[in-house]
């Protein structure tokens, strides 16, 4: 079967002011079936956000390819585009900046409906309404007059409006109190249950990751450095950085602490990245070919199932 | 518990005739750490605010004494507060490019510090300068002097604001959210360093935080705010281990970490309710999931094994 998404190559670069390249994200290769949500992780900077923006084509990239059941959305023209893009949405962290604080409510959530023309708008908004669980009143007040949570369940609705088939959900709950995203992460697993949604998760927070996708792509400047069955990843990290990027959340209480690793030194410059890993400045296992020689994506089957990392230490020397 | 060196008693503060926070009390002993942890709005950033003297002009301290090393802050003029924050009271915040300033150099950032408080020269205060940011774990401290401070990643910037904030060997740091703008791996650096350093230097610490892990893993003991009230305290690790209070107790169990990954989260319904709207009973009440009669009433910061103010604690 066709996957829903299948990402060939991505890259992304941006020109510096200085005439310099920053390589935003390099090469990302990776398939999403359909009703799969996968979890992106990976610091500020690791190009995450760029990733799920590449992907929906709201930046130009500068190579690969994104193909959407087979058709390669960035080879395609303006009107063909358009039409595509009611199947695939976005929703942000900050659903202050996302909502226009000018327009109702119902203004806000149909009007992908109306910029589509399609019918039966005032229909649909109460059935979203509905849907995110806010009250059906709420189609008349203004975004300000909501919290933060309800404001995200606003933009979600706008972003289901037209039944998208994936959803990049760039850190959607990283702005919201504990009790709160909570709230919102139930609503997001159950939207992604009934109506059969694909999602490309970007998040920052590794155990909201880890609650939310079935696989899960681990990014160090710019480039995946570990994809595979969200289990695996978590519970047997083969990269070195993944496992460092583990060890260093804080556990709550009750949950098994994981021996820490400290990284020393900080991230790499982006717009001059180091030869070889980018990561074996910092890397407890570094070996003098890190320094030299790139990594591939090798698959590798190991504990809770097959993944792929870049790491000569799982190459065949 | 040694005498503790900061000590708050019924601490309330108003904002328009509203409570921001209503009769808080706490003590911090030397070398310890207490986290005041809460979502936002619960009052904890201000709480840090008033023991600072720091409170905007529209909030108003109501009610409470604050104590410092034996002294009521309250009693002192400006001068004197002015004095005792920046030496013997030590501060760092969330966003470090915030506190900084772009135009000077961090080495100037520093030696202001010591010059200002110590009265050093400015040789000297460059030199110690250097001293305290090898402390920090900054490498090459000789070098990064004549750095501006958007030259450095967030992480640096922490650490020059922990440099700044540790220059006159403080006897309190207030660390208000100090790694939530980091990133997780950083994060657990700049943490590691507040712990090492808290016990090194016997500094009091005043952790304020959203972050449970945060707490569980690196603070003595914790004070849990909701709506204003410290609603639970103890020792840290009992606190989240064996929650009595039922919002800390909803507030762990909702966590992703402690639940099967996929399954429905316990969530807690509604909202935190604003100021002057908290009513006179419990202010979690209608959040909680096993509310009784007696709610209507404010129960007081009681109970063993450690007080929380419930009605009906979790066993």
């Amino acid at each position: 079967m066709t996957p829903l998404l299948d990402v060939r190559g991505l890259t992304q670069h941006y020109r510096t002011q200085g005439g310099g390249t920053l390589r935003a994200l390099e090469y990302a290769s990776f398939m999403l079936a359909h009703g799969e949500v996968l979890g992106i992780v990976g610091e500020s900077g690791c190009g995450k956000s760029t990733l799920g923006r590449a992907v929906l084509r709201l930046v130009e990239p500068t190579a690969g390819q994104v193909l959407f059941e087979g058709e390669d959305i960035l080879r395609l023209p303006r009107a063909a585009l358009r039409r595509r893009r009611r199947d695939m949405q976005i929703v942000f962290q900050d659903p202050f900046g996302a909502l226009n604080p000018r327009h109702r409510v119902a203004t806000l959530i149909g009007e992908p409906l109306t910029i589509h023309g399609l019918p039966g708008v005032a229909e649909r908004v109460a059935e979203l309404l509905d849907l995110v669980g806010l009250p059906p009143d709420s189609g008349r007040r203004y975004a300000h007059e909501f919290s933060g949570g309800q404001r995200q369940r606003i933009a979600i609705a706008r972003a289901l409006a037209l039944s998208p088939k994936l959803l990049v959900a760039d850190e959607p709950v990283s702005a919201l109190d504990v009790s709160i995203q909570s709230q919102i992460i139930n609503l997001i697993a159950e939207l992604k249950r009934r109506m059969g949604l694909a999602m490309l998760f970007i998040s920052h927070d590794l155990s909201v990751v880890r609650h939310v996708s079935q696989r899960i792509a681990v990014m160090y400047l710019g480039r995946i450095v570990e994809i595979g069955p969200a289990a695996a990843v978590f519970e047997h990290p083969a990269h070195p950085y993944t496992q460092a990027l583990l060890s260093a959340v804080p556990q709550p209480p009750g949950v098994a602490r994981r021996e820490r690793i400290i990284l020393e030194g900080d991230l790499p410059d982006p717009t001059d990245p180091p030869p070889g890993c980018a990561f074996h400045g910092r890397c407890r296992h570094a070996m003098p070919r890190c320094a030299v020689e790139r990594p591939a994506l090798v698959a590798r089957r190991s504990a809770g199932g097959v993944r792929e990392a870049a790491c000569h230490l799982y190459e065949e020397a | 518990m040694s005498t503790p060196i900061l000590q708050v008693e019924g601490l309330t503060l108003t904002a328009g005739g509203a409570a921001l926070v209503e009769d808080v009390s706490f003590a911090v002993a030397p070398g310890e750490m207490l986290a005041l942890v809460g979502e936002s709005g619960c009052g904890k950033s201000v709480t840090a605010l008033a023991v600072m003297r720091l409170l905007a002009p529209a909030i108003r301290h109501a009610a409470g004494t604050i104590r410092f090393d034996g002294a009521d802050l309250g009693a002192l003029d400006g001068e004197a507060m002015r004095r005792l924050r920046g030496s013997r009271i030590g501060m760092i915040f969330q966003e470090p490019m915030t506190s900084l300033n772009p135009v000077f150099t961090i080495g100037e950032q520093i030696a202001e510090v010591l010059r200002l408080h110590r009265g050093l020269s400015p040789a000297a205060a460059l030199s110690r300068a250097a001293e305290l940011l090898d402390l920090v774990g900054l490498p090459t401290p000789r070098r990064q002097l004549p750095r501006y401070p958007h030259q450095m990643s967030g992480g640096q910037r922490q650490r020059v604001m922990i440099a700044i904030a540790l220059a006159c060997e403080p006897r309190l740091l207030i660390a208000d959210e100090p790694t939530t703008a980091l990133d997780v791996t950083v994060q657990a650096q700049i943490l590691a360093l507040i712990d090492r350093l808290r016990r090194q230097l016997d500094m009091a610490c005043l952790l304020i935080t959203h972050d449970l892990g945060v707490v569980a893993e690196f603070c003595d003991r914790a004070a849990v705010m909701y709506a204003g009230r410290i609603v639970e305290t103890g020792p840290a690790e009992a606190v989240f281990v064996a929650p009595r209070h039922r919002y800390t107790h909803a507030l762990v169990r909702t966590m992703p970490a402690r639940n099967p990954p996929g399954e429905l989260l316990p969530a807690i319904p509604g909202q935190v309710p604003p100021p002057g709207a908290r009513g006179i009973g419990c202010a979690f009440a209608p959040r909680c999931d096993a509310p009784l009669p007696d709610c209507a009433v404010r129960p007081e910061l009681a109970g063993a094994p450690h007080p929380a103010a419930c009605w009906n604690p979790a066993e």
